[in-house]
């Protein structure tokens, strides 16, 4: 057996990026069927809600790509669907990491949510920018370059509520 | 082909999803009715819980019957029984701690807001608010009521401390010093 190399993985990533968004949902849906079921969810209504969740996911994920790739074009390095995939398989990620939490065994929800909140953040963001990094052979600084738009987008849509979270926990009294 | 495989993978999985929705779904129609639409949320979760306790006796029984017919020893059966007795009582002990603690002052889900109202600077700018507002109903109802006795009120009115030593010192002085200058120019 060969030696594991991440590079010869890195390939499949448009293709785990588009299968991984419905995957998750799907078995998010499958393990909680009869809380949604008992809630009025049918089968019908189910699919809909996965296919309109992965709908989002991947658009948000080319939007995401689409300003990566703009930078590495400079570099001649563009390849849409490859960036595509790092975006959405760290999109994925950062929802089993969402689905499979519990409250962390912390009883104050808030605090919990806010730890969560921030532990994605950095769970997500450190994959795009490693993935990309290690994809186009680049620096982490230029990755970092590379994904600053995304860097920004993602710490205004997580970082307020993560500050707002922790601080109904009481973490800053 | 690795296309093929990918796109047959993700509608076995849907399909299977899809299949446990109508079978829950199913299960719901049996047991209650075909029009849920006037039931609580409350009586959708006991639903679901019913559910699920429904499937864990139908996995017991399958349990059963692989040992009835050899499939399991009895050890192994054994093992089953008490590994789920374990996993219950670590459930409920866990649920029972969890809810214990949830409205608990210190560690419950509301324990950041209950701090933030206790805390030294909320209770500064809560007491500024009553302080200064009394003062100046004080004031104003010089019109109608005995000078005496606004004095006597006005020189009760301080500061009560907040349990921070350096705010409770700047506010007392701070307040004795305002109420000097009101009582010198009555």
């Amino acid at each position: 057996m060969g030696d594991f190399e991440i590079k010869d993985y890195i390939k499949h990533l448009p293709t785990a990026g588009l299968i991984a968004p419905p995957l998750i949902y799907l078995l998010f849906f499958g393990i909680n069927s009869s809380i949604f079921s008992a809630f009025g969810m049918g089968g019908d209504n189910m699919l809909l809600t996965v296919l309109i969740f992965s709908l989002l996911i991947w658009l948000w994920s080319a939007f995401y790509a689409r300003s990566v790739n703009k930078f590495l074009k400079k570099k001649e390095k563009d390849n849409f669907k490859l960036v595509f995939g790092i975006n959405s398989f760290a999109w994925s990620i950062g929802l089993i990491i969402w689905f499979s939490s519990s409250s962390l065994g912390i009883s104050n929800i808030y605090l919990a949510l806010g730890f969560l909140v921030i532990f994605i953040f950095i769970v997500d963001n450190f994959l795009r920018v490693w993935l990309t990094s290690i994809a186009f052979d680049l620096e982490i600084k230029t990755s970092l370059n590379a994904n600053k738009f995304v860097l920004i987008i993602e710490s205004i849509a997580y970082l307020p509520y993560a500050l707002f979270s922790m601080t109904m926990g009481g973490a800053f009294i | 082909m690795k296309h093929i495989s990918v796109i047959v993978i993700c509608f076995l999985v849907g399909f299977v999803v899809y299949i446990k929705f109508e079978s829950d779904n199913m299960y719901y129609d049996r047991i209650y009715s075909k029009d849920r639409n006037n039931l609580t949320i409350a009586e959708r979760g006991l639903m679901a819980i019913e559910r699920e306790h429904d499937l864990e006796i139908r996995k017991e029984e399958a349990v059963l019957r692989d040992y009835e017919n050899g499939k399991i020893s009895l050890e192994e059966y054994e093992n089953y029984l008490q590994r789920k007795l374990e996993e219950e009582n670590k459930e409920n002990e866990d649920a029972l701690e969890f809810i214990g603690n949830l409205y608990d002052p210190e560690k419950g889900m509301f324990s950041g807001a209950y701090k933030m109202a206790m805390s030294p600077k909320f209770k500064k700018e809560k007491q500024i608010k009553e302080l200064d507002k009394t003062i100046n109903n004080l004031i104003q109802d010089l019109e109608n009521e005995n000078k005496e006795i606004i004095v006597i009120k006005l020189q009760q009115t301080t500061w009560v401390p907040v349990g921070d030593k350096e705010i409770d010192q700047e506010m007392t002085k701070f307040y004795e010093k305002k109420i000097k200058v009101i009582l010198d120019n009555l």
